[in-house]
This record gives structure tokens, C-alpha cells and sequence, in this order.
């Protein structure tokens, strides 16, 4: 081998040389990006290229079909039609909030004329056994607070004997329809509790009926039906606040 | 020595003192380094592993769960330890072999210090949360062309070595250390251009960045290995290589077959239908250069067993060797189309097979090398018997116990995993006890390589011992002059009975 092999001149070419090597697949991926530049099609596109040929076609039947003179001749008849319209209050009793103009009003409105159907007169004397059966089973929401037998309890007066359960209906289904707060003096006897009872609107005009209809002909107690035409015809009563012992008919 | 009784052997001896001066600061600096970042890369392996069965181990430490704790553990020991313990090796071999001294220390010293400085950053940037998600490139991609121009900053010079050499001939370590010096390049600019600058379809990203793996092992640090063994075996022994023939077949078996492996780990994913499976055949394939060099190696430590039992360089590059077999092996079983693949594809036995290549294989080859090149640069010799011993002790057996659990706990995980009628969890629960137990083997690798470090950061402080007497595995007294490293108060010395080292 020639001694002379180690100069400066093969010390500096192969330098470069081996640059060159350890680049040469950096050269050949530019060079390939360079003529590949198309971006690479995912699964995503090529399932989406339908979509987008049906969305041009859309567009070009919309351009043909609506002019760009009868859009813009429309602009003000649609402006000023949108600009005379005004939101409607809502009076729907659960989406009445509650200290609203709305809720004051129908806070203010009138006391409803009970006497129509307090005077309704009993239906059939004999209870039906299917309306019982309802009751019943609504019944054991109120057994939570007024007892199993309509005890009464620490939170809720007796139902037995109660001479509100034998008065009028109308404040029954009031009381179920709006709940009841403040002292009330049930068979000659005071309660007040701080919780008062809660209203049960929930409840379908036929459950109110049946519950209100067992409870009057249950732990002793004897009254005439109650029908669901009774409480359809207090349904208004809905979403005012709860009544206390002064908005009642006195038994 | 007065200049008329100079003889060609004290020129020699000359020569390679000089080379081994001009390299002492960078071969240290890399040898320490990676040590440092290797006891790093374990003490996050045992976190990563502890948290696979005790998940609430350090649970309310962001920069340690398990997400983050594991890239960073594989990449630290990657480019921390990794690269940098076959940069070492490679300017040393390169310029022993090349007999030329490094005229570049300065810019091969700065270079390391930045290859350091994004290695750490990446490391950080992974704890921190900002890793790729890509296996074994997860460092930010900030890293990856700092990593490279100090990489080309680094071997350039070797390059240059190698092509004015003053010989004709090559030697078989020069064939694959030059390849992996040209293949690292082309595997990191490839897999890192086409995923950071060129992003494609996401599979097939997934696809590339398999590949990339199975690259860095079998395109980078194998050759390296195999390099080291074939200059250690001959040299300390003091015979020559079993079989020239059967080094050639193994060097272009490689070559020819390396490129094609790795994207067996997309099985099932949809990609072109053919590419797993090529992946597979080609990993299983590598059984062919694996077994050559192996069989080539062993056969020529073999040859001096007196030599093999004394002598650290030789007992961690068997182990090593040993470490290609059972790969080999292992890369057969794992790529089993029928029975085994499907089962590698979410399971432990991929890291089972990592380490087993990067610790079983490459580093305890690295390791000899390193027993066997400090001493040479610093002019000392190896502090304490008894450390080398422990080391080997825990390195060795330690890495069996990681390598082969997660192998066949990643098996039963993965056959856990097929019966899809039972709940996740089953498959997870099969591999809870090999996952203790490869907490505990990290644990005594990582005792071993602190251990390590600090040898290697006394012999840097040339604090070795100033004796002519190699360090060997026996009583020193029973040594003289039979020392592998050739007579006594030489430390150049090939070994007996070779008059022209290389």
C-alpha cells in the first residue's frame, strides 16, 4: 500500500465523502418527497369522495333552481316579518319561574269558584272497587308522612277522622294540586309543621281522583267519590303558591 | 529505547500507546456516560416494572407514571447507554485497527457532550409528557436531528480512519463495525424523515416505526457486538478466528436478511397483507448470521479454555455470544405465524425480546470490550476482582431472569389474551408474577451497574492500580506468565504465541 495514502487531500475528500453516506438516504427521501408531493388518500377520504360529489351536485342544483336576485328581493319582507314578531309568554305552570312577572300574575289571579264543585253531586253511591284499587297505590306516597292507617305522624296531621278528609273536595284536590303550608286545626286539634306538605300536580287526573276517592272511604272515613272531571276542573290551580288554612272552603 | 535497537514490534507497541492516549478522554467520557445513563435507564425499568404489578406505587407523581416512566427507561438505555458504549468502541476499534491516531478529540468530545445534552433533554421531555408515542422514538422531535449531527460529528472521523489505513486488508471487525457506522444513518434518517417530516397513513406509520426498532438491533447493535467479539475473541486468546468463510456468511447473512425484519408487529393491522409476515420470516431468518458468528465465536474462545475462565473481557463476551444464541432462538419461536405471532402482539414478550438483544446480547458484549479497552486508554488496571465478579454475577444472571420471564410471561399474556370470551384483566393477572420477579432482577442489575460507574469513574481518574498485572478472575499469583494479556509489564501485548497485533 502506498505510504503516501494519509494526506490531507484524502483526509478531507473522504470526509466529505462520508457525509455523503451517512446522508445518502436523507438525499434520496428528499428527492422522493419532492416528486411525491400529493397528499396520501386515508380510508377516511376515499369513503368521503361520494359524499362530496353528492354535496356539489346539491350546490349546483340550489344555484339553478334560487336565484340570487328573488334571495335578496325576499331579505326584506323576511326582515321585516321577523322584526314585527314578538316571543309569546310562557304559561305552562313547570316552566313558570318562580318570581317572575308571569308567576306574580298568576299568583293574582282570581280564586277559582270552588262552590260548582263542591255542589257536584256523589256519582254512583257505591265506590268503585277499580278506583280504590288506584288509590291504593298512590297511597303509598302519603302513607310516608301521614302513616300506613292515615295515623298521622311528626311531619304529616292525621287522615282517620279527619273533618277535612269529609269536607269539601275542592280542598282536597286544591291542597293536592298546590300543597299546604301554616297551622291547621284538624278535628278540633292544631298542627303546624315547619315542612308543610308538598303538591303532587304530577299525578294524572285519574291517580288524584282515586287517592283523594280512598282516602275519604278508608280508616273509618266515609265521603262521597271523587271524580276526574273534579280535578280536570281545577287543573288552573297549578303552579300558584301553596295555599294555607285561609284560601280553604272551612269544612 | 535508543532509535538502532528499535524493532518493528517496539514501533508497533509505539503506535498503539499513542492511539490509545489519543482516545483516553473519548472513550471514557462515552464509556462513563453511557454507564451513568445505563444505571439511569435501570432505575426507571424497575419503576416502570414495579408499577405493572403494585400500580399504586407512585401513583401521584405525573413524571413517573408507568406512560412515561417506560419510554423514557428503553430510550435512556438505548441512546444513552447504547450509542454511546458502541461510539466507544467503534473510534477505539476503528483506530486500532486502522492504526491511526485520533486527530479529532476536541470535536469528538464536543459532540459527545451535545449527543449527553439531547439525550437528557429527551429523557426530560419525555417525564415531562411531551414523548412521541413512537417506540424507541419517543424523545421529542426536537432530539432527533441534534442526535444526529453529533452522531455524524462522532464517526466521521473513524470513517476517515478506515479509508486511509495504511494496510490492504480488513479485518472481520472492520466489515461490520463500518456497516453499522453507515446503516445507523440510513435506518434513523429513514424511520425519522417519514415520520416527522413526511407523516403518512398512521398504520403504516405504526408499520415503519416497528421496523425501525428491529433495525436499530439488528442493523446497529448487533454488527457493533458482533465487531467487538470478533476483535476480542482472537485477541485475548491469542488464536485465530475459527472460520474466515463462516464470518463472511455470517456478515452478508446479516446484511441481506437484517433490512427485512420488524414489521411483524403489525400482524393483523391493515397493512399490505405481505409485510408482517415478510417481517416474520426475515426475523426468524436471522437464526442463519446469528448461529454463524455464534458458532464461529465460541468455537474460537473455546479454543484457549484456560484463557476464557480467567479473563473478564472473554467471560462477559461468552455470555454475550450466548445471548445472540438464545435470541436467534428466540426470534425463531416468536415468529411462529400459526402459533406464536399473534400472541407477541400486546404482551411482554416484545420487551422480553428488546432486552434480551439491547442487555443479554449487545451490552454484555459491551461490557467486555470495556474490560478490555479501559485499561489500554488509562495505563491503570481494573481496580477490584471481586467488583468484576459481582458484576458479571448479577449482570449476567439478572438479564436471564428479565429476559426470559418477560418472554414466556408475554407468551402466557398472550394466550390470556386470545381467549377473548374471559375479561381483559385474566391475561393481565397471568403476567403479575413474572412481573415481580422482573422488578427484583432489575433491581440487582441496577445494584451491579452503580457499581459499574463507579469503577469506570475511578479508572477515568486514573485511580486504577499501577500494576504490570492484568486484573484476571483468579488469584494473580497463580497468572504470571500465562496472563492473556500477554507477558507481564506489556500491556499491548496481544497474547502469547501472536507476534503481529493488530
Amino acid at each position: 500500500m502506498d505510504p503516501n495514502r494519509d494526506n490531507s487531500i484524502i483526509r478531507f475528500t473522504t470526509f466529505w465523502w462520508g457525509l455523503g453516506a451517512f446522508f445518502i438516504f436523507a438525499v434520496l427521501l428528499a428527492v422522493i418527497a419532492l416528486f411525491n408531493r400529493t397528499k396520501p388518500e386515508t380510508l377516511e377520504d376515499a369513503v368521503a369522495k361520494a359524499r362530496y360529489e353528492t354535496k356539489a351536485k346539491i350546490e349546483v342544483a340550489q344555484a339553478a333552481s334560487l336565484k340570487k336576485e328573488a334571495v335578496t328581493a325576499a331579505i326584506p319582507t323576511v326582515a321585516t316579518k321577523l322584526a314585527s314578531s314578538k316571543p309569546t309568554a310562557v304559561e305552562k305552570p313547570e316552566q313558570v319561574i318562580p318570581g317572575s312577572p308571569t308567576a306574580e300574575k298568576i299568583a293574582a289571579a282570581p280564586p277559582v269558584n270552588t262552590a260548582a264543585i263542591d255542589a257536584a253531586p256523589a256519582e254512583a253511591s257505591p265506590i268503585d272497587p277499580a278506583v280504590m284499587a288506584i288509590g291504593k297505590v298512590q297511597f303509598m306516597v302519603c302513607a310516608a308522612c301521614h302513616g300506613q292507617n292515615g295515623e298521622g305522624g311528626l311531619i304529616a296531621p292525621p287522615l282517620a277522622g279527619s273533618n277535612w278528609v269529609d269536607g269539601p273536595v275542592s280542598n282536597l284536590i286544591r291542597i293536592q294540586l298546590r300543597g299546604l303550608q301554616g297551622p291547621i286545626t284538624v278535628s278540633g286539634k292544631e298542627y303546624n309543621f315547619a315542612a308543610g306538605m308538598t303538591q303532587m300536580a304530577y299525578q294524572t287526573d285519574e291517580q288524584i281522583a282515586g287517592v283523594l276517592t280512598y282516602v275519604r272511604n278508608s280508616f273509618g272515613n266515609k265521603a262521597s267519590a271523587v271524580t276526574p272531571a273534579q280535578v280536570a276542573a281545577l287543573r288552573s290551580e297549578v303552579g300558584k303558591p301553596p295555599l294555607t288554612v285561609q284560601d280553604l272552603t272551612q269544612p | 529505547m535508543s532509535s538502532d535497537s528499535t524493532t518493528t514490534t517496539d514501533q508497533d507497541a509505539l503506535l498503539r500507546a499513542s492511539i490509545d492516549r489519543s482516545l483516553r478522554h473519548p472513550v471514557m467520557f462515552f464509556l462513563t456516560s453511557g454507564a451513568a445513563w445505563l444505571a439511569v435507564s435501570i432505575l426507571l425499568g424497575v419503576i416502570a416494572s414495579a408499577k405493572v404489578h403494585n400500580p399504586g406505587f407512585l401513583a401521584d407523581c405525573a413524571w413517573l407514571t408507568y406512560g412515561r416512566a417506560f419510554p423514557a427507561h428503553m430510550n435512556a438505555l438505548v441512546y444513552g447507554w447504547g450509542m454511546q458504549a458502541a461510539f466507544a468502541v467503534i473510534i477505539w476499534l476503528m483506530a486500532r485497527l486502522s492504526r491511526k491516531e485520533c486527530n479529532a478529540v476536541g470535536t469528538i468530545l464536543a459532540a459527545g457532550h451535545v449527543w449527553n445534552l439531547g439525550v437528557g433533554l429527551g429523557v426530560v421531555g419525555i417525564l415531562a409528557g411531551y414523548g412521541t408515542g413512537m417506540p424507541w422514538m419517543e424523545f421529542p422531535a426536537f432530539a432527533w436531528p441534534v442526535l444526529l449531527v453529533s452522531y455524524c460529528a462522532i464517526l466521521i472521523w473513524s470513517f476517515i480512519q478506515f479509508r486511509v489505513r495504511p494496510e490492504g486488508h480488513v479485518f472481520i471487525s472492520q466489515w461490520y463495525i463500518l456497516a453499522a457506522m453507515i446503516w445507523f444513518p440510513w435506518v434513523f434518517i429513514t424511520a425519522n424523515t417519514l415520520l416527522h417530516c413526511m407523516p403518512g397513513h398512521p398504520v403504516m406509520a405504526a408499520g415503519i416505526n416497528a421496523w425501525f426498532k428491529s433495525a436499530m438491533i439488528f442493523l446497529f447493535f448487533t454488527p457493533v457486538a458482533l465487531g467487538a467479539a470478533y476483535y476480542l475473541a482472537p485477541k485475548v486468546t491469542g488464536r485465530p478466528v475459527f472460520s474466515y468463510s463462516l464470518a463472511k456468511l455470517g456478515f452478508w447473512s446479516l446484511a441481506i436478511i437484517a433490512p427485512w425484519a420488524g414489521m411483524q408487529k403489525l400482524a393483523g393491522a391493515p397493512i399490505p397483507f405481505f409485510l408482517p409476515y415478510l417481517g416474520a420470516a426475515a426475523t426468524a431468518l436471522l437464526f442463519i448470521p446469528a448461529c454463524a458468528a455464534g458458532f464461529n465465536l465460541i468455537r474460537t474462545m473455546l479454543s484457549c479454555p484456560k484463557t476464557l475462565a480467567e479473563s473478564p473481557s472473554l467471560r462477559f463476551t461468552m455470555a454475550g455470544i450466548i445471548g445472540l444464541a438464545v435470541l436467534a432462538v428466540a426470534a425463531v419461536l416468536l415468529n411462529l405465524p400459526g402459533s406464536t405471532l399473534k400472541m407477541t402482539q400486546f404482551s411482554l414478550s416484545g420487551y422480553g425480546f428488546d432486552v434480551l438483544a439491547i442487555y443479554g446480547f449487545f451490552t454484555l458484549v459491551m461490557f467486555g470490550a470495556t474490560y478490555f479497552i479501559v485499561p489500554r486508554v488509562t495505563r491503570r488496571e481494573w481496580l477490584s476482582r471481586r467488583l468484576i465478579k459481582m458484576h458479571f454475577l448479577f449482570s449476567a444472571y439478572g438479564v436471564v431472569f428479565v429476559a426470559l420471564i418477560a418472554l414466556f410471561g408475554g407468551l402466557l399474556q398472550g394466550a390470556g389474551q386470545e381467549d377473548w370470551q374471559q375479561p381483559w384483566e385474566d391475561a393481565a393477572s397471568r403476567a403479575i408474577p413474572y412481573a415481580v420477579a422482573s422488578t427484583f432482577s432489575w433491581s440487582l442489575i441496577l445494584f451491579s451497574n452503580v457499581f459499574f460507574f463507579l469503577h469506570l469513574a475511578l479508572m477515568w481518574m486514573r485511580l486504577g492500580r499501577r500494576s504490570l498485572h492484568p486484573t484476571l478472575l483468579v488469584s494473580s499469583h497463580d497468572a504470571h506468565g500465562s496472563s492473556p494479556h500477554g507477558e507481564e509489564g506489556d500491556i499491548d501485548n496481544a497474547g502469547p504465541g501472536h507476534a503481529a497485533a493488530h
